[in-house]
């Protein structure tokens, strides 16, 4: 099964740190190097959290419908990005969520 | 990190791989006009669990089902479904099984019924480009190098490699470090040592390497809904040259 690389929509989590293995929606690229990445809960889509992709783990899953509106410049909400995570891989971190 | 293998955890890399080959055989067999890619996934479940192995791909981040089953413009991650394969159709099977902990991971695209000639050329030369990414995976080379001789072939050959979608690191889970892409300059990334277990796959698009995913969030197909097709093995670097784990 292959493993998919950085892709906005694209599901990643964190390898270390006090948010590991948090999961993230990727927002943007911004060089072969780092990503933006949001959860809707502590990063918002207002406040982007800068990741080297060193320390993200890349999961297969993309999120079409956010990807899509991302692409075409449209505003996605962090309710959306909430959802699509949790659907994905369940209720968030609720440690990570009150760090 | 990337992990080396130990050769007892390499001897249960060869159980897993040997399970994939087996299983490969036994969709092949199976693999004909009429028949659905849901009694494919079952053939391939009801296999690996007579060798005492697990289906490594269920339950994978949700994945539903024990192979990958992708038809014509699906590059990977087709989920099996009552689809019954048509004559002219080619059809990727992936597979992954797991025993004492250990993974392997293969892929091969079938052709059924009788395929137009571009569609049997393109099986061809990704079948190619995958052992020609293999014969890189030499002790003292760098990654890369297997990543410039898959693409340098397709591409000489006229098609396009995916760039999305990666090989990866393989072993005491199914995706470890390092990525293996498909495409790239060579003399880059980490060097090949004995030890390192590599998953590489070629995707490789009759159009343009341009893929999305569908509203199921997991079958992946080409935007200009061309042909592609998908070739994969599990390879451990040895002293001796590249060891493919997933072959009869």
């Amino acid at each position: 099964m292959t493993n998919g690389i950085m892709k906005v929509g694209r599901l990643v989590s964190s390898k270390a740190g006090r948010d590991k293995d948090h999961y993230f929606l990727v927002m943007d690229i911004l060089n072969e190097s780092f990503v933006r990445v949001v959860d809707g809960v502590k990063r918002k889509v207002e406040n982007p959290k800068r990741k080297n992709i060193k320390h993200l783990q890349f999961h297969d899953e993309v999120i079409t419908i956010i990807a899509e509106k991302i692409n075409r410049k449209e505003r996605v909400t962090d309710a959306e990005v909430r959802q699509a995570i949790e659907g994905l891989v369940g209720v968030s971190d609720e440690r990570f969520g009150s760090a | 990190m990337i992990s080396f293998k130990s050769e007892r955890e390499l001897n249960y890399m060869r159980d897993a791989g040997r399970v994939v080959a087996e299983t490969h055989r036994e969709i092949a067999k199976a693999t004909q006009v009429g028949v659905t890619t849901n009694e494919l996934d079952q053939i391939a479940e009801d296999y690996i669990s007579k060798q005492g192995a697990q289906a490594a791909f269920k339950g994978y981040h949700g994945y539903p089902a024990c192979i990958c089953a992708s038809i014509n413009e699906e590059v990977v991650h087709g989920i099996p479904s009552l689809r019954r394969l048509e004559s002219g159709d080619i059809i990727s099977i992936d597979i992954g099984a797991v025993i004492n902990g250990y993974y392997g991971d293969g892929a091969a695209t079938l052709p059924v019924g009788d395929i137009d000639s571009e569609a049997a050329r393109l099986l061809k030369v990704t079948e190619e480009s995958l052992y020609r990414g293999i014969e890189q995976g030499l002790d003292g080379n760098r990654l890369s190098d297997i990543s410039h001789a898959v693409q340098s072939y397709v591409e000489g050959n006229g098609f396009a490699v995916v760039r999305d979608y990666v090989g990866h690191g393989i072993g005491s889970s199914m995706h470890e470090e390092p990525q293996v892409p498909n495409f790239g300059k060579p003399g880059r990334g980490p060097r090949l040592r004995p030890g390192m277990t590599l998953a590489i796959e070629p995707m490789v698009n009759l159009g343009s390497y341009e893929v999305k995913t569908l509203a199921d969030n997991w079958t992946v197909v080409t935007v200009d809904k061309s042909l592609s097709a998908h070739f994969e093995h599990t390879i451990a670097i040895t002293l001796d040259g590249p060891e493919i784990l997933t072959k009869l």
